[in-house]
């Protein structure tokens, strides 16, 4: 037990490190971004006015003194404030951050859910080669085409023929339920799509690479029936294949999910991210970087913890 | 003569795995009707007025023209030469840092070693959309951004691979055997490290390519790829979705030369990991 | 001694891409009740087909092409879905070379031997199984992964699992390969020991003559595909009959004569079995004459042993000469 514990720990204080490296990352980049808040907030304002926003902003501070308060003021909850609207961000995010993770929850489940069995089937039934065949050519297929290629079909279909779904418009839950999940089916729809591919091809390959193994014959040789083996050695080794899926998966959704949410106009995180750079608000910028990079350290730290708690052979530091 | 030998290693090839052999020819068409289209008696992609506007896919306009009467088959020819070429560009680029990168972690000490790998590790959570995003914000939308985005993207992949083909391969008797036979370190890399490598590089290169012409179709699709008058197959997308309705064929034609290019590329991948480490599955039904 | 396996004239070839590989070519034998049988040959003589057909385990490349296998009175290779289940389970065992690769590696010896039992008492059998294999530390063997053992300890653990349900045939495919040179007495010792305890038959399968001819009552040696000798121990080791399994045996450490030098046999195998009529050695061989490459030489008849070569009594007349 004591193992495990000493190998949990080890990860999350590697993910930690991860994080700080992170946070330097995205400090850097933001100040090598081309502008000023001053250039922002008074483009041709007096140097006068120009002074006193970079007091405000602490901009005539070193560097390291800027970051430090930064990460200080993020550790309390401050994301900073919109330099457009003066709002402050974590505000925004109490409203966007739930859109993202509904999306991400839904075409999770919908594509594991897809996706795991079909490529568990075809991988299983790899020998009968027309079964499998139809499946990997699907899989891969459905995995090579972009999302805003899926998007854009979607849009064509949805718009040219009335099919009763909301097509490029957002409706909020509170404001009209059906009218919510009518506007939410096309980009969970178009997300789940690449999640699909994704796990029919990894399921299957996973499973075709288990069924190599000796201990496969071994079981075999024992006499255990096919049900046995697949439950008790097949589902079991084909776990961390799927696990970094999945985390692949799950960064691609919180972060990558940008041009989906740009296509369908969804307000999540990914159009507040483009939104502030087509802006150039800075502070909300690097606010949505710093919580998508951050949520994808700790998936990453999740799968590497899941992986060693599947096979005890990742189990050392 | 020179093809004699890749026609047969082909043949191997597409023996091992006939979805990839037909992908790996696919795919050099399109690389040479791309790289090749201005010879092709087409109009220039840019010729405006060509056609009637917005004419329907026909006989001798397979993609139909645009809003302005260019023909599409020739725009989506241009746009594919410029996908393919940023990100075999940059892809290229990525393999030799990549390599680099990977050698100096493996063989430099474990202090470089821990330094490298976290660096990948930070590189690595951030999607690769979002990197995008970032570093077009920073040196400007563009084809500089793009290949910027598509090695840092497809970077830390290829170094975790070398780094892990060449620990293992320096544990194998055949490297000790020339270390103490006196090899020089040059040499040692050279002769035995890098062919012996060079199996799972080759198979994650051809994965980067797919992710390479991913990326860059996405940076385009958001305007923020190669700007116009110049346009990728990203941006023909990002400019067809506009007529979606009316003239759905301007984002068909540029969407399914994409999708062949990344479908193409990811079964070659897949072909050569199968090619060079087949595995014999058993059947649990008998 | 009742005959527990016969294998009548089986021929196995595995499917490529685009053609049939012969394994195995019409290779016949007997196992009694309770007897130990050795295989020795180079590798790709056809020694682990042999050994994985008996459990009707070639793969799915594997084709069946002639011959019959029977197992006290059932057609083996008839058997299909429950009821090869149950032969499996019940009539044969196997035990591989790497012990590593044959325990599954997310599951404690424990849970494996689990799957084996379904009984309540699983435990208390599991405890005296390991007993028998010298594991009688059982407090730490059961809740150890396999990589936490070490490969002596893992095999033993296999064996272990292949003896618990008494098989009547125990199918050992290389067991000490994998082991460190120390240990393979040992194990060798407690499986010839457990076997005889249950009266189980045992085939094993080594490229190690000395392991082979300390524990086997009969020792068949294999040669592209075929046997080409089949001959009580205590003969086969004064005396093997047949040219490939005396340069076999001449090339073996240890058993030269005190002033005769270690002989090594030249070339090596086939690189795949043909069908094309002559001894398959011949090629090799020092004795060959013209009608070596004339047609199948068969399995005759030589004192106790039985032999595949023409020139049986021209090589051994010269050599008594």
């Amino acid at each position: 037990m004591s193992q495990i514990l000493k190998f949990i720990a080890f990860r999350v204080g590697s993910a930690l490190l991860t994080l700080i490296g992170v946070s330097m990352f995205i400090f850097v980049a933001i100040h090598m971004l081309p502008g000023s808040f001053e250039d922002v907030l008074a483009p041709r304002g007096p140097e006068e006015l120009r002074q006193q926003i970079a007091d405000k902003f602490g901009l005539n501070q070193p560097l390291p003194v800027q970051y430090v308060k930064w990460l200080s003021a993020v550790a309390t909850g401050d994301l900073g404030i919109s330099l457009i609207t003066q709002d402050p961000i974590a505000d925004s995010f109490a409203t966007r951050v739930p859109v993202t993770i509904e999306l991400a929850v839904l075409a999770t489940i919908t594509s594991a859910l897809i996706g795991i069995p079909l490529g568990l089937w075809s991988g299983l039934a790899h020998r009968r080669t027309a079964v499998s065949g139809i499946a990997r050519v699907a899989g891969s297929f459905i995995m090579s085409v972009p999302d805003f290629v899926i998007a854009s079909v979607f849009l064509y279909v949805f718009s040219r023929y009335s099919l009763g779904l909301t097509v490029g418009q957002w409706v909020p839950w509170h404001e009209d339920a059906i009218g919510h999940i009518k506007s939410v089916i096309l980009p969970a729809a178009t997300l789940s799509a690449v999640g699909i591919g994704l796990f029919i091809t990894t399921t299957r390959n996973a499973v075709i690479g288990v069924l190599s193994k000796d201990y496969i014959m071994a079981a075999q040789a024992r006499g255990e029936e096919p049900r046995d083996i697949v439950r008790g050695h097949v589902l079991r080794n084909i776990s961390n294949p799927l696990v970094t899926t999945l985390s692949i998966y799950l960064a691609y959704l919180i972060g990558g999910a940008i041009i989906v949410e740009y296509v369908y106009s969804v307000p999540g995180m990914g159009r507040f991210l483009v939104q502030g750079l087509l802006n150039r608000d800075y502070p909300i910028v690097q606010a949505t970087v710093l919580v998508i990079a951050c949520a994808v350290v700790l998936i990453n730290m999740a799968a590497d913890v899941a992986y060693g708690l599947i096979d005890p052979r990742l189990r050392k530091g | 003569m020179i093809l004699q030998p890749v026609i047969h290693h082909w043949r191997d090839f597409n023996r091992a795995d006939r979805l990839a052999g037909t992908a790996s020819v696919t795919m050099m068409v399109l690389i040479l009707v791309a790289l090749l289209a201005p010879l092709l008696p087409l109009d220039p992609p840019d010729q405006v007025a060509a056609h009637p506007r917005l004419s329907e896919p026909s006989a001798d306009l397979v993609f139909g023209s645009d809003n302005l009467g260019r023909n599409m088959l020739s725009r989506v020819l241009q746009g594919a030469r410029i996908t393919i070429l940023l990100s075999a560009i940059a892809v290229l680029l990525a393999s030799v840092a990549g390599v680099a990168i990977g050698l100096i972690a493996a063989y430099s000490g474990k202090a470089l070693d821990e330094i490298i790998s976290r660096f990948s590790d930070i590189v690595f959570s951030f999607p690769a959309v979002l990197m995008g995003l970032l570093i077009t914000a920073i040196v400007g939308p563009g084809e500089f951004a793009a290949i910027c985005a598509i090695i840092l993207v497809t970077l830390p992949p290829i170094v975790r691979v070398v780094r892990a083909a060449a620990m293992e391969v320096t544990g194998t008797d055949y490297v000790t055997i020339a270390w103490l036979s006196g090899a020089s370190p040059a040499r040692l890399l050279l002769v035995n490290v890098l062919p012996n490598i060079s199996v799972p590089v080759v198979t994650q290169v051809a994965y980067s390519i797919s992710i390479g012409m991913l990326v860059e179709s996405a940076l385009s699709f958001l305007g923020l790829g190669p700007q116009p008058p110049a346009a990728s197959l990203g941006s023909l997308l990002r400019e067809g979705s506009v007529y979606i309705t009316v003239a759905p064929w301007l984002v068909f034609g540029p969407a399914i030369f994409l999708v062949i290019a990344i479908w193409s590329t990811n079964l070659i991948g897949e072909g050569l990991r199968v090619f060079f480490d087949p595995v014999r599955a058993r059947c649990l039904e008998e | 001694m009742r005959d527990l396996l016969n294998v009548e004239s089986l021929t196995i070839s595995y499917r490529t891409r685009d053609h049939l590989v012969t394994a195995l070519l019409e290779v016949s034998l007997t196992l009694a009740q309770g007897e130990i049988l050795g295989i020795i040959g180079e590798s790709g003589c056809g020694k682990s087909t042999f050994s994985s057909v008996i459990g009707k385990l070639l793969g799915p490349a594997g084709v069946v092409e002639n011959g019959h296998i029977t197992f006290g009175g059932k057609d083996v290779l008839s058997f299909s879905g429950q009821e090869l289940r149950s032969y499996r389970a019940n009539d044969i065992a196997y035990v591989f070379q790497d012990p590593m690769n044959t325990l599954d590696p997310t599951k404690t010896i424990g849970a494996q031997f689990r799957r084996l039992i379904s009984a309540s008492a699983w435990r208390q059998k599991a405890i005296e199984a390991l007993a028998h294999v010298g594991l009688t530390d059982w407090r730490r063997v059961l809740p150890s992964y396999p990589h936490q053992l070490s490969g002596g300890m893992a095999q033993r653990a296999v064996i272990a699992m292949a003896l618990i349900r008494k098989p009547r045939l125990l199918i050992a495919d290389e067991p000490t390969a994998a082991l460190d040179a120390s240990i393979r007495c040992s194990v060798m010792d407690l499986l010839t020991a457990w076997c005889a305890e249950i009266g189980s038959a045992m085939i094993i399968i080594s490229h190690d003559i000395p392991v082979i001819s300390n524990y086997c009552d009969r020792i068949g040696v294999m040669y592209a595909g075929r046997f080409v000798e089949i001959a009580p121990a205590e003969d086969f080791i004064v005396g093997p009959r047949h040219p490939y399994a005396m340069a076999l045996l001449a090339s073996e450490p240890g058993q030269e004569g005190e002033d005769a030098v270690l002989q090594s046999l030249e070339g090596s195998p086939p690189p795949s079995i043909s069908r094309a009529p002559g001894c398959a050695f011949a090629d090799r061989c020092i004795y060959r004459t013209a009608p070596c490459s004339a047609g199948f030489p068969p399995l005759v008849a030589c004192g106790s042993s039985k032999v595949a070569c023409i020139r049986l009594g021209d090589i051994h007349g010269e050599a008594a000469s």
